[in-house]
């Protein structure tokens, strides 16, 4: 899979996670862009993403993470 | 020293002309030296507590890197956290632990011994409390969580590691630096910066003016009503408790200002505290805007860690990691239950707005955008009124009393107090209110950073006149000097 | 840096002028006061030139009518009590006054255990009165600059003198006599009735350990009168429901010389009346007539002609 085609798969999930149809996300989006995305959904999503792509990340890769595209790398390396 | 005394006016000054007279290289001995008199004015019994910190801190930090074998790094990480948490606990909350241990002895006995009443006393320990002990061992910890997540490199330098959690004007309430924000700034050379010393000079003078003439003014009427509440009645019990949410903020916020200030006039910059607090819309948000470094601390080094480890639990990892979460943040302001109660009511709050989210949502569409911010400000300022109805009172049961006068028997009369001074407090919290629509609604109007020069003077000018004619000199102490 | 310290320099300029006209301005609104308590102030320590002047904190202010004791004692009487004030706003006024002015006596109404209890709290209440007149007065300086050491450099600002002052005064200029009316002579009555209650009557008869600051001042106080030859009478209102036996302060003021301890025993007919109060301290305006009479009529049997004659 494409790391274009996880971001889109990712986007999806934030639609329905945080309830708002209008997110567009970009690899340099971070949670400062999108309102609904605090550290109390911030939970709620990596659940989502882990169950959708079938992975398990570790915390220090979560704690890692600045923006989506760090996020897209994590889900990349654990599918690819 | 306390930043609204004579003496930090009279300390301030020397330190600002010695900082810009001597080179660059030593300035940062000249802060430490400085921020160590400071400390010691007010607190020289207890300076050997912050020593063992920074050597204890300042060495496992070391070690841990030093060591790759990952068992060793946990336990040089768990050695310079438990001196940490030692002290923490051995001043601030042992008295409390042993009186609740006797407490929970006693009930064990009374049940066992019908009728047998004891009349041992627990015993208390006569402490001193180190200064800004809360605000020291949180930085510490912070670092050394930092360090053994191997996110940064630890200080060689200890005069510098010194510095850092020795800062005086970060010293005694914050704001929490982290370290990688601070310790960098040290090795800077700090020029002398006319415009960067004017802004540091005006957030000094409006800090002043918001404790000294506003939290000051309200403390005299706040005090009257909550010292005595069962002489009053449920009306004047709500509008004192309204009063102190404000007299907290321009207490905490005028400190924090004032922090912030006399660090900018030596060109460090520290991390912002507030962010119009009022202008939330949830409890949540509110606390994204409020004690900006507490918050973040416990969301980085509590909440995170928890609520990534118990993530399978879907949505109650939320809400058991926000519980646990503000239970020790409630608990970090002091060894009593009230303290509890209102780190309880946050959690509470917190695990309800989350799990309404969507429903809410939904409930928004149909109420115009306006009248949903209204809606959601008023909700908020007032939920925080009432769980510091808690935070101010001396034991649960006296914040129990307040809150269940003021919901079952408010009563038709009202306390006013002194005409004088409730009037002055009112246009205090005037003058307050004005000026935060002005920043976050209108920031062109800001008076103390006007276009027009002339403006800008006589805001000064005006705002030295005010401190001194409804200024409140009585040396009182911030609000946030204790925790 | 050069730029700094000129900004700072103009800036203080500019609020030595504004402190310097709003200073103006006040201290002549205070010259200018139809009544009220700076009026109130300025009148006792700069113009009083009664025969018997009277101190004390708000019991002293509301039960004692100087009017009822001009007409009994042929002498005249000026009430300058004060609510809320102790032995450092008294000893500041006494040493105002006698500067200039000797009264034929002084009567001093205080609380029955008044020495037992401490100073600490009262000089700022007094300092807050006062500030005012401390560059114009000398004498009360002392006690001012008990608050604090920088309060002689902080008293150069007039702003800083009224601190907190405006409202009460500008308010004689909108509404007059809230702090007494003029042709009252510094009594202010209080009006109103307490609600009756069932307390039971509490007696005063207590050992309290004397303050030996309280005492201290209280000594400074008196002798400033006695030594210029004006005896003192002190009075001990009467408060509801409450019997005084006695107390260590009593005791102590019974051996001082030339300080007459006015007979307090019939207080209980003014104590146990709950119409007489408005509330559990101070009598209501047509108790606070009774109670003058009384009291006048109590100096007399006390030889009150003979006292001042004596101390001339």
């Amino acid at each position: 899979m494409e790391k274009s085609d996880i971001l889109k798969e990712v986007n999806e999930i934030y639609i329905d996670e945080l309830d708002n149809d209008e997110i567009v996300l970009t690899f340099e989006t971070s949670a400062n862009d999108i309102d609904e995305w605090d550290s109390l959904s911030h939970v709620m999503l990596i659940v989502a993403i882990e169950k959708h792509f079938k992975v398990r990340f570790n915390s220090s890769e979560i704690r890692g993470w600045n923006n989506v595209g760090e996020m897209c790398d994590s889900i990349f390396n654990h599918i690819g | 020293m306390i930043f609204n005394s004579i003496n930090y006016f009279l300390f301030l000054p020397i330190v600002f002309l010695l900082y810009y007279l001597i080179p660059n290289r030593f300035r940062w001995i000249l802060l430490l030296v400085s921020s160590t008199v400071f400390y010691s004015i007010g607190g020289v019994e207890t300076i050997a507590v912050p020593i063992i910190i920074i050597i204890s801190t300042f060495v496992s930090a070391i070690l841990i890197e030093r060591n790759s074998d990952p068992g060793i790094k946990k336990r040089y990480f768990w050695l310079g956290l438990i001196i940490n948490l030692g002290l923490l606990v051995f001043f601030k909350y042992i008295n409390f632990f042993i009186a609740t241990v006797f407490d929970g002895f006693e009930i064990v006995k009374k049940m066992s011994h019908e009728g047998l009443v004891n009349t041992y006393q627990p015993i208390e320990l006569q402490l001193i409390v180190p200064l800004g002990i809360s605000y020291i061992t949180f930085q510490a910890i912070g670092y050394l969580i930092e360090i053994k997540r191997g996110s940064h490199i630890a200080e060689k330098n200890f005069g510098y590691f010194a510095t850092y959690l020795m800062f005086f004007p970060k010293l005694l309430s914050g704001p929490i630096e982290r370290a990688h924000n601070f310790l960098p700034q040290l090795q800077l050379e700090h020029k002398f910066d006319y415009d960067q010393v004017v802004q540091g000079l005006k957030r000094i003078l409006w800090g002043l003016f918001l404790k000294v003439a506003i939290a000051n003014r309200l403390a005299l009427y706040t005090s009257a009503v909550l010292d005595n509440s069962e002489h009053h009645t449920g009306t004047t019990l709500l509008i004192a408790s309204l009063f102190y949410t404000l007299q907290m903020f321009t207490d905490f916020s005028g400190y924090t200002d004032m922090a912030i200030g006399s660090a900018q006039v030596f060109g460090y910059k520290l991390t912002e505290n507030f962010n119009a607090p009022f202008s939330a819309k949830s409890i949540a948000d509110f606390w994204r805007k409020w004690h900006i470094t507490l918050s973040s601390w416990v969301n980085d080094y509590i909440y995170t860690p928890i609520v990534i480890n118990k993530r399978d639990w879907g949505k109650s990892a939320v809400v058991y990691a926000g519980m646990v979460t503000f239970l020790i943040l409630g608990f970090w302001h002091g060894a009593s239950w009230n303290y509890i109660i209102f780190g309880f009511l946050q959690g509470v709050i917190l695990a309800i707005e989350f799990l309404t989210r969507k429903s809410r949502k939904k409930m928004r569409k149909h109420i115009p955008n306006w009248l949903n911010s209204i809606i959601g400000m008023c909700y908020t300022f007032l939920f925080f009124t009432f769980s510091l109805i808690f935070f101010r009172a001396y034991t649960a049961s006296d914040g129990i009393y307040i809150v269940s006068k003021i919901f079952t028997d408010l009563g038709a009369t009202f306390y006013m107090g002194d005409i004088g001074i409730f009037s002055y407090s009112l246009i205090g919290i005037l003058i307050v209110a004005i000026q935060g629509i002005v920043s976050v609604y209108y920031p062109k109007f800001k008076l103390l950073n006007n276009d027009s020069r002339y403006i800008r003077f006589l805001t000064i000018l005006f705002l030295v006149v005010y401190i001194i004619s409804f200024g409140v000199f009585d040396g009182g102490q911030f609000i946030y000097f204790q925790f | 840096m050069f730029k700094l310290f000129y900004k700072l320099v103009i800036l203080f300029l500019a609020f030595i002028l504004v402190d310097f006209l709003l200073g103006f301005t006040l201290d002549s609104i205070i010259d200018k006061s139809p009544d009220g308590r700076y009026f109130k102030a300025q009148y006792s320590l700069e113009s009083s030139k009664e025969d018997i002047m009277i101190f004390g904190a708000s019991r002293a202010e509301c039960h004692i009518a100087p009017s009822i004791i001009e007409q009994s004692l042929k002498m005249t009487c000026w009430n300058a009590g004060r609510g809320n004030q102790t032995l450092p706003f008294w000893i500041s006024m006494a040493e105002g006054i006698l500067k200039r002015h000797t009264p034929k006596l002084a009567i001093l109404d205080i609380e029955a255990d008044y020495l037992s209890s401490g100073l600490s709290g009262s000089y700022e209440p007094s300092a807050g009165m006062l500030r005012p007149f401390y560059r114009e007065h000398k004498e009360i300086r002392p006690m001012i600059n008990k608050v604090s050491v920088f309060e002689q450099y902080f008293n150069y600002s007039k702003l800083y003198a009224y601190n907190s002052s405006y409202y009460y005064l500008l308010r004689p200029y909108l509404i007059k006599g809230l702090d007494g009316k003029l042709e009252d002579k510094g009594w202010k009555p209080v009006t109103g009735q307490m609600q009756p209650d069932n307390s039971t009557q509490t007696i005063i008869d207590t050992k309290r350990v004397l303050n030996k600051e309280t005492v201290k001042l209280f000594n400074e106080l008196i002798s400033n009168f006695t030594k210029k030859g004006c005896p003192v009478f002190i009075v001990i209102s009467p408060r509801y429901n409450e019997i005084i036996k006695n107390t260590s302060t009593l005791d102590y003021i019974r051996n001082m010389k030339n300080v007459y301890l006015v007979n307090f025993d019939d207080n209980i007919i003014f104590s146990k009346d709950y119409r007489n109060f408005r509330d559990e301290s101070h009598l209501n305006k047509e108790a606070a007539i009774k109670f003058t009479n009384v009291l006048v009529e109590k100096m007399i049997r006390m030889n009150i002609d003979s006292i001042v004659e004596q101390n001339k």
